[in-house]
């Protein structure tokens, strides 16, 4: 937890005397404590204790004291679980940010009606996750479905996509990598952020439009890269949404599709198992915590800020 | 920079912790606010009862409480539409959790076990008990599903079955006659064949994808003589030899089709208009009366016929029934009463009033009888329902649910072999049940 600074915390200063001034400040802030400590912190500490009970929502359950975490680790969909939201996470990732990054300087050249494309590549963000999943069903219909009849121009015989066990994820980290416009403005906003001197002196170096790419914008990029993927991990590993309702919460074709979060919400509110899913989610914020405390440490390495 | 950053170990808290709370908050079915003020009436008690129908059901519901208004002077019933599906009424959950629940809710039969497992609903043999009420006119394993550990929880009110649909203009192209439908699994298994059309992996028209609509694993398994609890002993037998036959034989079709072909061209059918039965690219289905208003809004020149689900001999046939029921909630204040209004609702004056409005089954016969006795679709659906199966009212009835789910899934996609798969959830269920 603490080590995750990177540069030095700003020291506040606490002066001495209570002045006036702090106490009006506290007393303006008074109704967001409270409700921070009511509705966040006191949740948030009762659910670590909720994780040691057998508490079912209905009946405030015994205290079992590790049992939930021993039994989740012998449960099979558990690891299925996890298997399926790393192997989600571990591609979509990586791949969000190479694809952004790419769209991202496609939509930064300066050409007639960049607002419009730019708007048009967005778009996609906007539509809700239900009416998403639907069309996408659409899209990867064997039968009828674009994509397929797409590959059938280039004379490849499409996967049976959400069918199969083995293409339906793959499948799913499509779909979500439509939505990737909100990264793109993030990533926008960081080319925008690069100094054009460098590019004018690399010019004068004549240098390559891959040399530049790879010398200066992805480099210069990199604090944004960093944002989005510590921000692209902790989304990734909460995937819910699109698959829950695209295969009415079973995770179907044979459990390819349950997520982590699925399964959680499942024991919560169909088995009334709280304290089980309780012990689930504090051991998705270990998971998550450890690898962002990853991202971070390794950060020193990649990631470069403008007059550093 | 850095600065900013530092904020993003709180994001992956709040995110991480959060998760149980999104959790609730994503299912939200985003209703308006309705009037839910209690009404008083000088010198009687409210009731207030939950249910989720609109439309005509509404109509139903609403019906049946002014008549019973009018009946006596000492209750005014009090319907309040209170947002709730069948996997999700976490409004009432935390009503009752929190200790407010209203006085009677509609509540799906199924997870009646689930809950008085919690503690929390009120027993009704008491007052069975006191004013010697019949549970008997009702059909059998409508009272085995309201009945938890010995003790009566709820007043069933609607039923359900499930049948094979066919398309007798399909049966004609194919040759089949439509005057006999397939009624052993090995004539269904021909006409499955005739009625299907897959060219180079390409799936035209499907006969039937059983496990599809209400093509449950339940639906084979009592098809094909299995079964999974004993009323008498409260043994479960989740790995009934019969059941593992039944999960063999959704294993060859799915072998014989391409599992994965199969599933993709399904998971494309949609639901309404969409339905690929009412659009006649499957010929056949398993499904249950609700089908038919479906049918008859789309394609109302649809010319189907029902029959049994075929069994391996040909006769024996077996069915499956949910429906809906009345609940006092834990904590109600007024439970006196609330059975009062269940009395009535359960009565046949009550039911047929209902059933009526709302084109629902009966759970008790005489009522379907006057009700679909001239209607040959219905008939069949209702001439089932005495020999009928009701789901086993245990305490871990939707993880039952899912998990058997969940082996149809592994074993049509040839994860498992379906003996180790049956046996997993037999074992899995027996841990939570004790």
């Amino acid at each position: 937890m603490a080590k995750l600074e990177t540069g030095k915390a700003p020291r506040v200063r606490v002066s001495r005397k209570r002045s006036n001034e702090s106490l009006a400040g506290w007393l303006f802030a008074l109704p967001w404590i409270i409700g921070l400590l009511l509705f966040f912190a006191y949740p948030l500490i009762s659910s670590i204790y909720y994780s040691f009970t057998d508490y079912s929502i209905l009946q405030s359950g015994k205290f079992i004291g590790l049992a939930n975490y021993r039994e989740l680790f012998q449960d099979e969909l558990f690891w299925i679980s996890i298997y399926n939201t790393i192997y989600f996470a571990v591609l979509f990732v990586p791949l969000s940010i190479i694809f952004g990054v790419a769209l991202a300087m496609v939509l930064n050249m300066r050409v007639r009606g960049m607002a419009v494309y730019r708007t048009i590549f967005f778009l996609p963000t906007l539509v809700p996750h239900v009416a998403l999943a639907i069309l996408w069903i659409w899209l990867l219909n064997p039968q009828f479905g674009l994509v397929n009849a797409v590959l059938d121009w280039f004379g490849i015989q499409g996967p049976p996509w959400l069918g199969s066990t083995f293409w339906s994820k793959p499948a799913l980290i499509l779909m979500s990598l439509w939505g990737i416009g909100q990264a793109v403005i993030i990533y926008l906003a960081g080319l925008s952020d690069i100094s054009q001197e460098y590019y004018e002196a690399a010019e004068v170096d004549g240098a390559s439009f891959l040399q530049k790419t790879f010398y200066i914008t992805l480099p210069l990029l990199t604090p944004v890269i960093f944002f989005n993927l510590v921000m692209g991990f902790i989304g990734a590993f909460q995937q819910f949404t699109l698959p829950y309702t695209m295969t009415q919460g079973s995770g179907s074709p044979a459990d390819s599709l349950t997520f982590y979060v699925m399964y959680l919400y499942d024991n919560a509110f169909s088995y009334f198992r709280m304290g089980y899913a309780s012990a689930m989610a504090w051991i998705l914020f270990v998971i998550i915590m450890a690898l962002t405390a990853i991202v971070f440490w390794s950060s020193k390495r990649w990631v470069h800020y403008q007059g550093d | 920079m850095s600065i900013r950053f530092r904020s993003l170990k709180w994001v992956g808290l709040l995110a991480a912790v959060t998760t149980v709370q999104t959790a609730c908050s994503s299912a939200d079915t985003g209703t308006e606010e309705l009037e839910e003020e209690v009404i008083t009436v000088e010198g009687r008690t409210t009731v207030t009862y939950w249910h989720n129908y609109t439309g005509k059901g509404l109509e139903a519901i609403e019906q049946v409480a002014s008549d019973f208004n009018e009946s006596q002077d000492d209750i005014f019933v009090q319907p309040i539409y209170s947002a709730s599906s069948e996997g999700d009424d976490q409004r009432l959950l935390t009503a009752i959790a929190g200790g407010n629940p209203p006085d009677l809710a509609h509540f799906d039969r199924f997870k009646v076990a689930q809950y008085a497992a919690e503690n929390s609903l009120e027993p009704l043999t008491p007052f069975i008990e006191a004013d010697h009420y019949d549970m008997g006119i009702y059909y059998d394993y409508a009272v085995e599903e309201s009945t938890y550990e010995g003790d009566i929880y709820a007043m069933p009110l609607t039923t359900d079955s499930r049948l094979l649909f066919y398309n007798k203009d399909r049966f004609v192209e194919a040759g089949l006659d439509p005057d006999h439908p397939p009624s052993t699994i090995q004539e269904l298994e021909e006409a499955i064949e005739k009625l299907s059309t897959i060219e180079d992996g390409r799936v035209q028209e499907l006969g039937m994808v059983p496990w599809t609509a209400q093509g449950w694993f339940y639906t084979w398994a009592w098809a094909f003589g299995g079964d999974f609890y004993d009323p008498e002993t409260g043994e479960l037998t989740i790995n009934h030899p019969k059941n593992v036959e039944a999960l063999e034989w959704l294993v060859s079709i799915a072998d014989k089709y391409d599992a994965a072909t199969v599933t993709s061209f399904d998971t494309a059918q949609g639901s309404n208009e969409m339905d690929p039965f009412i659009q006649e690219i499957y010929s056949m289905k398993v499904d249950g009366p609700f089908s038919i208003s479906t049918i008859n809004q789309y394609n109302p020149d649809l010319n189907y016929g029902v029959t049994p689900v075929p069994t391996p001999t040909g006769d024996n046939f077996a069915t499956w029934s949910g429906g809906m029921s009345l609940i006092i909630p834990k904590g109600a204040k007024h439970a006196e009463e609330a059975w009062e209004f269940m009395k009535y609702f359960g009565s046949e004056q009550g039911q047929r009033t209902f059933n009526e409005m709302d084109h629902q089954m009966s759970v008790i016969d005489t009522v379907n009888e006057e009700l679909y006795g001239d209607d040959p679709i219905m008939k069949e659906f209702i001439d089932i329902l005495p020999d009928s199966n009701s789901r086993p009212p245990i305490a871990s009835g939707q993880l039952l649910w899912n998990e058997l789910d969940r082996a149809v899934e592994y074993a049509i996609h040839g994860r498992d072999e379906p003996q180790a798969l049956l046996d997993k959830v037999a074992k899995k269920v027996a841990e939570e049940e004790n």
